[in-house]
C-alpha cells in the first residue's frame, strides 16, 4: 500500500507516470492516504520546497555550486531534504566534497585514544581524491576484501526499491562490488565492515556508478566512515554510541534509567551509525532522507539521530518486558512509520543544545560520575540529578528541554 | 537446592550463534524459530535476538538465541554477545573448509572465556549442497569430539537436523545444569562498554 510512495524518483523515473505524485511521500505518510488538510499542507510545502531547490539548481547551474554550500545544507535539512533523487543526485557530490569536519575535540576517539596522534597523522596525509592510477577489475579481483564484500552485495536484495527490475537490480549489483573495493583500496588501511556496503548501495542508487565513486570515497577519507574503517569497532563506533546514554541521561533521565537497569548495551543500534540507519530502515525514501541530513551535517549527528529514535520509542520501551534481550530485539526492529521530519528536527535541537565537544567532555564526564554511583543510589539520584541538569543550564536550558519534550510528545 | 535440581523441570538457557559471515546463521534460527527460510536476508550486523520454548523429553526449555555478525571486523564485539551463555552454537559451511577453520578459533576462544560453563554444539550446515562438500562429516565429528563437542549437520534451505540441533543442545544443557553445581554465571547480560579499563578487559574476554 505504502510501496509506491516509497519508490525512488530516479533511477527509474522513466518507470513512474507522475513525478510529483512520488515526491518524498515518506512525509506525508499514512495521511496522504486518506487526504486531509494537513495532508495536503504537507505535500504543498514539499512541492513549494521542490520548485525552490529547482530554481536554485537553474540559477546556478553555471556556477561551482560548492560555493553555496550554506544553502545546499539548509535544503538537505530542512523538512522534505532534498526532496527528489533527481536533486540528490546533483547535490550530495557537493555535499560530500564539503563533509562538516570534526575539529579536533570533537573527534569521540581522540580525547581518550592513545594512537590518536598516529591516528590524526593517517588522517592528515590521506591525499585529496584523485585518479591517479586507475585499478583494473582484475586488481580489485585481488583485493583482500574482494569476496567478502561479493558476498555481502548478494545478499542486498530487500534493500533495492521495490518497482526495481531483475535486470536492472543484476546491473548495479555488478556495479556495486567494484565500486565499494575501489573505495577499499584508496587506504591499504581501511578494512571493510559489512555495512559500509549499504552505504555504498544507496549513494549509487542516487548518483549512479560515475558519482558514486567520488562521493564514497569523500565518505571513507573524511566522514565518520573514516574510523570505523581505519580502527577497531569498540575504538570507534561503540565509543559514539556510548554517548547515546549521555544524550539520553540529559533528555529523558527515567529513560535511560531503565535502560541502564537492564544493562542493555548499546549494541541494539550498532547499525545505525555504521550504515546511517540504511540497513534497518525499511523505506527507500526514509534512507535518503537521512543521507541529505548526515551529508550536511557534523559526523555525530547519527548519534543524535539514535537519540532521538530511541525517545520517540519511549512508550514501547517503558510497556516492554524489563528484560535485556526483549529490548534489544524491541529497538533493532525499526517501525515501518518514523515521523523522519520530526526526528530530524529534533536530532538537530539536540545537536546545539548539547554539542558534541561539550557532549564527549564535560557531559560524559557527568554522565560517569551518575554510572559509577551502586545502582540503589542511582534511583535517588536521577530526579535531582534532572534538577542540576535544570539549574546548570539556566532558564534558557529549561525552556529549551520544555520545548523539546512539547517537540516529542505534543498534546 | 541439590535434590530439587533433579527435579527440575523447566528452565531457560541463554545460546549463541557465532561463526564466519554467510554460513547461515541467521538462517538456521529462523528456520528454527519461524520455520521459514528467505533467500533475500540482509547480512547481520546488530545481533539479533530470539526466543523459543522447546520440550525435551518432559522437560521444558525456554531459548534465548543469539545471533551474531559474522564478519571479521565484528569478531572483537563477540565476547559482549557470549557473555553468560549457557551453549554455543559454533556454525560452518560444508562447502567452505576456511568457515570450518573459524570454528576451530572460536572453540579455544569459547574455552579460554567461558571455561567449562556452556556447551559448544558444532553445526555444519548447508548440506543441500553436498556436491560442494569440502569438509568431511567424519573429520568434522573426530574434531568435535576431540573437543568435547556435539557435532551436527543442518540444512536451513532444506530445513533438514535444525530441530534436532537445537533439541540436541538443550539436552546437554539440561544435564549441564543438573550435574554441576548450579552457581549461575556472575552476569548473563551484555555489558556496556563505557571506560576504557572495560573496554581493554572486554578485549581479551575474560572476566
Amino acid at each position: 500500500m505504502h510501496s509506491s510512495f516509497s519508490e525512488p524518483n530516479s533511477p527509474l523515473k522513466e518507470v513512474l507516470v507522475d513525478k510529483w505524485q512520488t515526491a518524498s511521500c515518506s512525509d506525508l505518510g499514512e495521511e496522504y492516504v486518506k487526504p486531509g488538510p494537513l495532508a495536503r499542507a504537507k505535500f504543498n510545502a514539499l512541492r513549494n520546497k521542490r520548485e525552490a531547490i529547482d530554481r536554485f539548481l537553474k540559477k546556478h547551474r553555471k556556477e561551482d555550486l560548492s560555493l553555496y554550500i550554506d544553502e545546499l545544507r539548509d535544503f538537505a535539512i530542512s523538512p522534505g531534504g532534498l526532496v527528489d533523487d533527481e536533486f540528490r543526485a546533483v547535490i550530495w557530490p557537493v555535499l560530500s566534497a564539503n563533509l562538516v569536519q570534526n575539529d579536533d575535540l570533537d573527534d569521540v576517539s581522540s580525547s581518550y585514544d592513545s594512537d590518536f596522534e598516529s591516528a590524526q597523522s593517517d588522517f592528515d596525509e590521506e591525499p585529496a581524491y584523485e585518479e591517479s592510477e586507475e585499478l583494473t577489475l582484475e586488481d580489485l579481483k585481488g583485493h583482500k576484501e574482494w569476496n567478502q564484500v561479493e558476498l555481502d552485495v548478494h545478499r542486498t536484495l530487500s534493500r533495492f526499491p521495490p518497482n526495481i527490475s531483475d535486470t536492472h537490480r543484476d546491473v548495479l549489483q555488478t556495479e556495486l562490488i567494484p565500486l565499494i573495493v575501489r573505495v577499499l583500496s584508496i587506504n591499504p588501511r581501511f578494512n571493510y565492515y559489512q555495512g559500509f556496503h549499504d552505504i555504498c548501495l544507496t549513494v549509487l542508487l542516487v548518483c549512479g556508478e560515475v558519482d558514486a565513486l567520488p562521493v564514497c570515497s569523500n565518505l571513507a577519507k573524511n566522514g565518520s566512515f573514516n574510523n570505523y574503517l581505519l580502527k577497531t569497532l569498540e575504538k570507534s563506533v561503540v565509543r559514539e554510541l556510548d554517548l547515546l546514554y549521555v544524550i539520553l541521561s540529559r533528555v529523558d533521565p527515567s529513560l535511560e534509567q531503565v535502560m541502564r537497569s537492564v544493562e542493555l548495551g548499546t549494541m541494539f543500534g550498532l547499525s545505525w551509525p555504521l550504515t546511517w540507519f540504511s540497513h534497518t530502515l525499511k523505506q527507500y525514501q526514509q534512507i535518503v532522507r537521512f543521507f541529505d541530513v548526515f551529508l550536511a551535517s557534523s559526523p555525530l549527528l547519527p548519534i543524535y539521530v539514535s537519540a532521538a529514535v530511541v525517545v520517540f520509542r519511549r512508550a514501547s520501551i517503558l510497556a516492554c518486558e524489563r528484560e535485556m534481550p526483549f529490548l534489544h530485539r524491541l529497538l533493532t526492529e525499526m517501525p515501518h512509520e518514523l515521523p523522519i521530519d520530526t526526528i530530524i528536527k529534533d536530532s538537530v535541537y539536540l545537536s546545539k543544545l548539547m554539542p558534541p565537544c561539550l557532549l564527549k567532555t564535560k557531559y560524559t564526564n557527568e554522565y560517569r560520575k551518575i554510572v559509577s554511583k551502586p545502582s540503589k543510589a542511582a534511583v535517588k539520584t536521577i530526579p535531582r540529578y534532572a534538577l542540576q541538569f535544570m539549574f546548570v543550564a539556566g532558564t534558557v536550558g529549561a525552556a529549551a528541554s520544555f520545548f523539546f519534550f512539547k517537540q516529542i510528545h505534543p498534546m | 537446592m541439590l535434590e530439587t535440581n533433579v527435579d527440575q523441570k523447566s528452565f531457560k538457557f541463554k545460546i549463541v550463534l557465532l561463526g564466519e559471515g554467510c554460513v547461515g546463521k541467521s538462517s538456521l534460527v529462523l528456520r528454527f524459530v519461524e520455520n521459514k527460510f528467505s533467500c533475500k536476508h540482509l547480512s547481520t550486523i546488530q545481533a539479533s535476538f530470539q526466543n523459543k520454548t522447546v520440550n525435551v523429553e518432559d522437560c521444558q526449555a525456554d531459548l534465548h538465541i543469539w545471533d551474531t555478525a559474522g564478519q571479521e571486523k565484528y569478531h572483537a564485539l563477540g565476547p559482549i554477545y557470549y557473555r553468560g551463555s549457557n551453549g554455543v552454537l559454533l556454525v560452518f559451511d560444508i562447502t567452505d573448509r576456511k568457515s570450518f577453520e573459524k570454528v576451530k578459533n572460536w572453540v579455544l576462544e569459547i574455552k579460554t572465556c567461558l571455561g567449562n560453563t556452556a556447551e559448544i554444539l558444532i553445526v555444519g550446515n548447508k548440506i543441500d549442497l553436498e556436491e560442494e562438500r569440502q569438509v568431511t562429516r567424519q573429520d568434522a565429528e573426530a574434531y568435535a569430539e576431540s573437543e568435547g563437542a556435539l557435532y551436527m549437520e543442518t540444512s536451513a534451505q532444506d530445513n533438514v537436523g535444525i530441530s534436532d540441533a537445537f533439541e540436541s543442545l538443550t539436552a546437554k544443557m539440561i544435564e549441564h545444569s543438573r550435574t554441576r553445581s548450579t552457581e549461575p554465571p556472575s552476569t548473563n547480560r551484555s555489558i556496556r562498554l563505557i571506560d576504557n579499563d572495560e573496554a581493554e578487559r572486554s578485549k581479551k574476554c575474560c572476566r
